[in-house]
């Protein structure tokens, strides 16, 4: 199929910011969610690395507060089709939370609250690859996006990025999560365009 | 008669929404229209009104139908033909 080049400069500069088969959302931010809302309190809220590391890491809410955040903007893509720019969040680098965790594993699989899981090689959390974000446009993250606390893994689809995660598994093999099961794609590459197994 | 995966031809060409779904996590036994439904996801996805427990997800993209019943024990529907039961 042969690439065709827009004449308008402006577009054409946003355009090579949307992956294939996707579509600029705007100022909108759809909600998709696949059950309840859960409304956590945040004296009960923790966030834990486990499976296969040197013990239970675990942080309190007040703990995971004082940890270093960052801030990080960023390009969205949900597998729906909808891409938004330039999402500004702050959080914690998944290398500050991996921090000093002997593991060999090699993928992860994040757990949220209300049972949803989401899998990734560990690879693709690291090195500036991941975060675990509280704030959004400089707001505490609400509840509909994933609040208190989400999974930000912006080079995959978003549904990587697990709403109201509280922790990381690191498994020796990779465990489809629930997207993953139902024929979404293992990795989810957006500008792969892996939506479905076999893509 | 012997029923055979022919047969499958009548269950999938019946209106379920009147089924009865059992909950395969609190054995609740809920029609499938009066589930939690949640559309507004990749795909459908169904929670049993009494648990929260995911019971069916249901997609339409990347041109396939794709029909998750894990989390459901039993589905019932009326035969459509008495004489089928």
């Amino acid at each position: 199929m042969a690439v065709v080049s827009r004449g308008f400069h402006g577009r054409g500069r946003r355009d090579r910011r949307l992956p294939p088969g996707q579509r600029d959302i705007g100022d909108g931010f759809p909600v998709l969610t696949a059950g309840p809302t859960p409304h956590t309190p945040l004296d009960e809220w923790d966030f834990v690395v486990q499976g296969q590391v040197d013990g239970l890491h675990r942080w309190t809410w007040e703990e995971f507060r004082a940890l270093p955040h960052e801030p990080v903007t960023v390009d969205i893509h949900c597998v729906t089709s909808w891409s938004k720019f330039d999402t500004r969040w702050s959080g914690v680098a998944i290398d500050t939370l991996l921090d000093g965790v002997e593991t060999a594993a090699e993928y992860v699989v994040a757990f949220s609250d209300g049972g949803y899981t989401t899998n990734l090689p560990l690879a693709d959390l690291t090195e500036g690859q991941g975060w675990v974000v509280d704030t959004y446009e400089d707001e505490p993250l609400a509840p509909e996006h994933g609040g208190p606390a989400r999974l930000l893994v912006p080079h995959l689809y978003f549904w990587k990025s697990a709403k109201w995660v509280r922790g990381l598994a690191l498994t020796a093999f990779d465990e489809p999560g629930f997207w993953e099961t139902f024929g979404y794609h293992d990795y989810g590459d957006p500008w792969r365009e892996q939506r479905y197994a076999g893509d | 008669m012997p029923t055979t995966l022919d047969d499958l031809r009548g269950l999938f060409a019946l209106d379920l929404t009147g089924a009865v779904l059992t909950c395969g996590g609190c054995g609740a036994r809920t029609e499938l229209g009066a589930h939690d439904l949640y559309p507004d996801a990749p795909a459908l996805v169904v929670r049993c009104p009494a648990c929260t427990a995911v019971v069916l997800r249901f997609g339409t993209g990347g041109g396939l139908l794709r029909l998750d019943l894990s989390g459901t024990r039993l589905l019932t529907v009326t035969a459509p033909d008495p004489s089928a039961g």
